[in-house]
């Protein structure tokens, strides 16, 4: 969408990292801005210093349902219709092989990273559609496009939730006038590994190993967030490193399809 | 792994369809077979017919007590599992997300890519620790691509399956145990039926399931062979492959247009 007709984003777990520097750049167009997070602290400390007017923000754990509710209706009633829902908060991979991954830890990643993005695009995209106008990005991951990077069992498994989410979603709002793109991150310079130990509230063996690239700043990222939006691109690859890894598994995956060809000529 | 070896197989979702071709295909080569089935009456009448090394256990995939349970109790009949196919599942709820439910989201997530996670978590540490074994999880078509209308929540599941086996199979090679993927397309079982019996709404996905000359036999034969040959895909139906590619070639599109503007 046009981001100069925007009036209103809405960011999940806005108060650092991607969702912050998402927000500062909308913010800078002159979209007023609605951040939550779960992390009251961080969002009391970014309020400060950013315009009131434009610049608001509210708590909320993605995974509480009524939360959205209140959420959403307090962020209309103070900035109006969200135009741009960004669907942002998640936690880090866990670092351990699947094997060894708690049950509370595979449901809280399945929970914040997975279901959190339904939460949005359920409380959200209805009125997108009637509205006939707007913009979900939903934050996956290069993980999102491959799963075989260590530690990343039951994060890849949501993140690819997350992307097959986002394109359904976007073939079934385009026809209505909303665009739907799925943000892919690579290797960012955020504290997603701190926060992810703070909320789980166990250490976490993840080292981003097999992240392919170098670390990106923020507002870089959230550049290429507003150029999406304004372009509606259904994937938005911040490194584009990580291709050769999922060319691979695409290959892997041709090749399955070659077998059941050659398989299904013979029992012919 | 050589299913010779093998000497006991865990089937879920195993009293009807794709999970009971299974069940025969592993019977046929001689194998133990312990079939879990949230349905008790279909599982009675499929274990009465099939002789003493095919044995049934009552199991809901989300009850982790329950998957605690079976375990015991089937390894105590059988010995250990060698063997574990995930692949009970339910059908599509046939809504675009913005008709969606979130209790028919919650459902479709549950049964479909955390009652298989549950499966991992009941035996993959075992097979690990014994350095031998092979896990088949039911994907879906849906599993690699998301063109189907109505299909949105079942294919969120389905390619978090997808992920979860390909983590899977990375992690667990190195201690000898497989890892397999299966992604059906539309073959004849009684999906839709079933769904219905635990609460789910097929109403809608129901006017759009086509036809399918594929079986659960044939489907059976095919997980046996790849499991012997520790194949980490198998394809049931080659038709769409050209929908998985166009999807990856958008996404190539992606980053070759951010490695230009950078």
């Amino acid at each position: 969408m046009n981001l100069a007709e925007a009036k209103h984003a809405f960011i999940t777990g806005g108060a650092s990292g991607i969702g912050l520097g998402i927000a500062d750049a909308m913010v800078a167009r002159g979209i007023a801005v609605t951040v939550v997070d779960v992390d009251q602290a961080a969002l009391d400390a970014v309020q400060a210093g950013r315009p009131s007017e434009r610049f608001r923000t509210q708590q909320l754990d993605v995974r509480d349902r009524a939360g959205w509710a209140r959420a959403k209706a307090e962020a209309e009633t103070a900035f109006g219709p969200v135009d741009i829902l960004v669907n942002n908060a998640g936690i880090g991979p866990d670092g351990s092989d699947l094997a060894d991954v708690t049950l509370e830890a595979f449901d809280r990643i399945i929970g914040i990273n997975l279901v959190g993005v339904f939460n949005g695009v359920t409380s959200f995209a209805a009125d997108l559609r009637a509205r006939g106008r707007g913009h979900i990005v939903n934050t996956s991951s290069v993980a999102g496009l491959f799963a075989n990077a260590p530690g990343v069992n039951a994060y890849a498994a949501a993140k690819f939730g997350v992307t097959a989410m986002s394109e359904t979603l976007r073939a079934e709002l385009e026809p209505h006038g909303v665009g739907v793109s799925v943000l892919c991150p690579g290797y960012v310079d955020t504290n997603i590994i701190a926060n992810t130990a703070r909320i789980s509230g166990e250490t976490n063996d993840y080292d981003g190993g097999g992240v392919p690239g170098t670390p990106m700043s923020t507002a870089e990222v959230a550049a290429i967030v507003l150029h999406a939006i304004e372009q509606d691109e259904p994937y938005t690859i911040t490194h584009p490193e990580a291709w050769p890894a999922v060319e691979a598994r695409m290959n892997a995956i041709k090749s399955a399809f070659e077998a059941a060809e050659r398989r299904n000529h013979e029992s012919v | 792994m050589n299913l010779s070896e093998a000497r006991h197989a865990f089937v879920t979702g195993g009293a009807s369809g794709i999970g009971l071709g299974i069940v025969d295909a592993l019977a046929k080569r001689g194998i133990p077979v312990t079939i879990a089935d949230i349905d008790a009456d279909t599982l009675a009448s499929v274990v009465g017919t099939r002789g003493n090394s095919v044995r049934g256990a009552v199991l809901d995939t989300r009850d982790r007590e329950g998957w605690q349970r079976v375990k015991a109790e089937a390894e105590a009949a059988f010995g250990p599992v060698d063997i574990l196919v995930n692949n009970a599942g339910i059908a599509p709820n046939g809504k675009p997300f913005t008709e969606m439910d979130p209790e028919s989201f919650d459902r479709i997530v549950a049964i479909n890519l955390v009652g298989i996670y549950n499966g991992v978590w009941a035996f993959a540490g075992d097979m690990a620790a014994r350095g031998r074994g092979h896990i088949v999880n039911t994907s879906s078509q849906a599993g690699l691509m998301t063109t189907v209308p109505g299909v949105g929540a079942y294919s969120v599941a389905k390619f978090g399956v997808t992920a979860l086996s390909e983590a899977l199979r990375t992690e667990l090679a190195p201690q000898g145990v497989g890892v397999t993927a299966l992604f059906p397309g539309y073959v004849q079982t009684n999906l839709a039926a079933n769904t219905q019996k635990v609460g789910g709404d097929i109403r809608k996905y129901s006017s759009v399931v086509m036809t399918s000359d594929v079986t659960p036999v044939h489907v059976g034969e095919m997980v046996a062979e790849a499991i012997e040959r520790d194949d980490s895909y198998i394809v049931t139906h080659t038709g769409v492959w050209t929908g998985v590619e166009k999807r990856f070639d958008a996404i190539k599109a992606a980053c070759d247009f951010r490695e230009q503007a950078a």
